[in-house]
């Protein structure tokens, strides 16, 4: 009780909300700063490593089929190359050689 | 007078090795806020009761030049001494010398002081302060971690193993203190990751200092890598002490029985918890007013704290405590506090600690960021901690025990000893709310006035439902008490619970969904 009173009188208790049940409580700063998710957007090539670009082999407006090579990357002393996912459009190329990206940044964006 | 002049020699010998890097080393070393290795061990043992071991130790690198270079010890010291009169072996890394760098000797040093503490069933405690590879020694230093880390492995559950950080422990080394039993560390001092700051600055180009990727508060709070947080390092050493005390030497032995005292806690039992059953309380009250003097020394406070962990005393034995906090995110189970209790149960089976449980919680926490971080198999942890344990197990519902949360806190069906209900306990499949949307949706929907109709038939199944008797009536429970009976039934459990026998099918070890 004196916990509650405490916690109430510096106005840290929240409503939390479990199945259908509400409750008064504090929160943690690690819940607090939990990534809301977002719906994947299929139409971007993003990073799944951090990196960075060693050659760009593709430009805006040029149609591509599945499996062509966007670009080639550097990352954990590897070279990689991400391909085109499926047949489309390049419709924005987000990065230039020597560029260094984390992960999840958009690489590049497609149009059906 | 031949022995005499070999005597001078030793001391002499003796006083300039201790010195470690010297004077200028050490200096340094203070000015960072720390203590010399030496000193570290000499706070943590009794008086008078460390006996070193290899203090002549020398490194035999020859490539880079390293020939010429004399270090002290090899960077490490190791011995033996007693904590509150029971022996220890210890290890400190000395960072005056090399950095505390571990090269193939300085790992030997230590592999030997772990050899023999595991063979005499001793804790070990490991204080780390080291640049981390020794880079002249090469391959070397690495086979140096790998052996140390095998030992850490063979050790575990055998006997207790404790790590404290006092300076870096970066890269490959912090996969000792990561397989050992608890993590100690610093505010300011203890740093801890596996590639620091200019490595993530340059592959990434993410600015981050040392402190915020890991330092003692990240690790205390968000990783959950240590699982003691310290302003000083006094104040670590009187921590440690502390823990040892509820623990036994080894997993052949039970911890020392203290005399019995009272609860030194003020206030009812029975007024801790609200009426209001949507309202928090502070679980730790609960368990202050069980254990002796009211004294309960909390593992893991800051991290995942919607689950307290810790040990306790109850009419002088020890005892492992795992309890919902409902004032953190209402007492919700996670990926982290099922983590977190499900090796602290484990521990406690392995260490012949038995586990009290307090329940208060209202499931397990609903979102996307805990299914994609895999709630599924964390929280299966636990379930499989509380069933492979063979202590002594007793469950008191305190209030809410809804669901998976039912089952996962130690339940009968787990295989709890002893399963105790306060009158406050609602034993249901859900909440009474979601039971009632669910059970009467066709009464509700239909409804002249469905939000009536939902609040009397919630009424209705917190009735007949959300209370122990339901359970208890099929033995699920075996017994109804009043608060005030809480901590008298605990030292009856305990005492009958002494010469359990527990057998688990013949294996080479189980798989626990890690």
């Amino acid at each position: 009780m004196k916990a509650v009173a405490k916690a109430a009188a510096t106005g840290d208790l929240k409503t939390f909300r479990v199945d259908c049940q509400t409750y008064q409580t504090k929160l943690t700063t690690k819940f607090e700063n939990r990534c809301v998710w977002e719906a994947p957007n299929w139409r971007e090539v993003c990073a799944y490593i951090p990196g960075s670009v060693l050659e760009v082999f593709v430009k805006e407006g040029q149609s591509l089929t599945a499996g062509t090579a966007l670009l080639r990357f550097e990352a954990m002393k590897m070279e990689c190359v991400i391909t085109m996912p499926y047949d489309g459009v390049v419709k924005k190329v987000h990065v230039k050689a020597g560029d260094r990206f984390p992960k999840n940044q958009t690489l590049v964006e497609i149009d059906e | 007078m031949n022995l005499i002049k070999s005597i001078t020699e030793l001391r002499n010998r003796r006083a300039l090795v201790q010195k470690g890097g010297g004077d200028a080393a050490i200096e340094k070393q203070l000015a960072m806020g720390k203590l010399t290795a030496r000193e570290r061990i000499l706070a943590v043992v009794d008086k008078g009761s460390f006996t070193e071991y290899d203090l002549f130790v020398e490194h035999q690198a020859r490539d880079f030049n390293m020939d010429k270079k004399v270090l002290h010890g090899d960077g490490v010291i190791i011995g033996t001494g007693t904590i509150q009169g029971e022996p220890v072996c210890v290890f400190a890394q000395d960072f005056t010398v090399a950095g505390g760098s571990l090269g193939l000797m300085h790992a030997r040093k230590i592999a030997k002081i772990m050899d023999h503490a595991l063979k005499m069933r001793v804790p070990l405690i490991g204080i780390n302060d080291s640049g981390g590879a020794r880079i002249q020694e090469g391959v070397n230093s690495l086979a140096g971690y790998g052996e140390i880390f095998y030992r850490n492995t063979m050790a575990s559950g055998v006997i207790p193993q404790i790590s404290v950080i006092l300076g870096p422990c970066a890269g490959g080394a912090v996969y000792s203190p990561a397989l050992t039993d608890f993590v100690f560390v610093v505010d300011k001092i203890s740093k801890m990751f596996i590639t620091g700051p200019s490595v993530i600055e340059t592959v990434l180009g993410e600015k981050i200092e040392m402190e915020e990727l890991g330092g003692a508060r990240v690790h205390a709070e968000i990783t959950g890598n240590a699982h003691f947080f310290a302003h000083s390092e006094q104040q670590c050493f009187e921590q440690i002490k502390r823990l040892l005390s509820f623990l036994p030497r080894a997993n052949d032995a039970k911890p020392l029985k203290t005399k019995p005292k009272e609860p030194k806690f003020a206030k009812k039992i029975e007024e801790i918890i609200p009426s209001d059953p949507k309202q928090p309380y502070d679980v730790r009250d609960i368990i202050r007013a069980v254990v002796d003097e009211s004294d309960f020394f909390e593992v893991q406070e800051l991290w995942a704290s919607n689950i307290v962990i810790g040990f306790g005393r109850i009419n002088g034995e020890s005892v492992g405590f795992v309890a919902n906090q409902p004032l953190v995110l209402a007492g919700v189970l996670d990926c982290d506090s099922s983590d977190k209790a499900a090796r602290f149960i484990r521990f406690c089976d392995a260490f012949n600690i038995p586990i009290v449980t307090f329940e208060d919680m209202p499931g397990y926490l609903p979102g996307v960021d805990q299914e994609h971080a895999g709630v599924i198999r964390h929280g299966a942890k636990i379930l499989y901690a509380y069933s492979e344990a063979t202590v002594p197990k007793i469950t008191v519902i305190l209030r809410k025990a809804y669901g998976g949360g039912y089952i996962a806190m130690n339940s009968r069906h787990l295989g709890a000893d002893f399963n105790f209900a306060w009158p406050s306990a609602e034993i249901a499949v859900m909440g009474p709310e979601g039971a009632a949307n669910i059970i009467f949706k066709k009464e509700i929907d239909e409804a002249q006035n469905p939000e009536e109709m939902r609040k009397q038939k919630v009424a209705e199944y917190k009735e007949k439902f959300a209370n122990p008797y339901v359970a208890a009536s099929k033995g699920y429970i075996d017994s109804v008490i009043e608060p005030s009976e809480t901590r008298h039934l605990l030292i009856h459990a305990l005492a009958g619970s002494a010469n359990k026998v527990d057998h688990r099918p013949a294996k080479k070890h189980g798989i626990p969904p890690f």
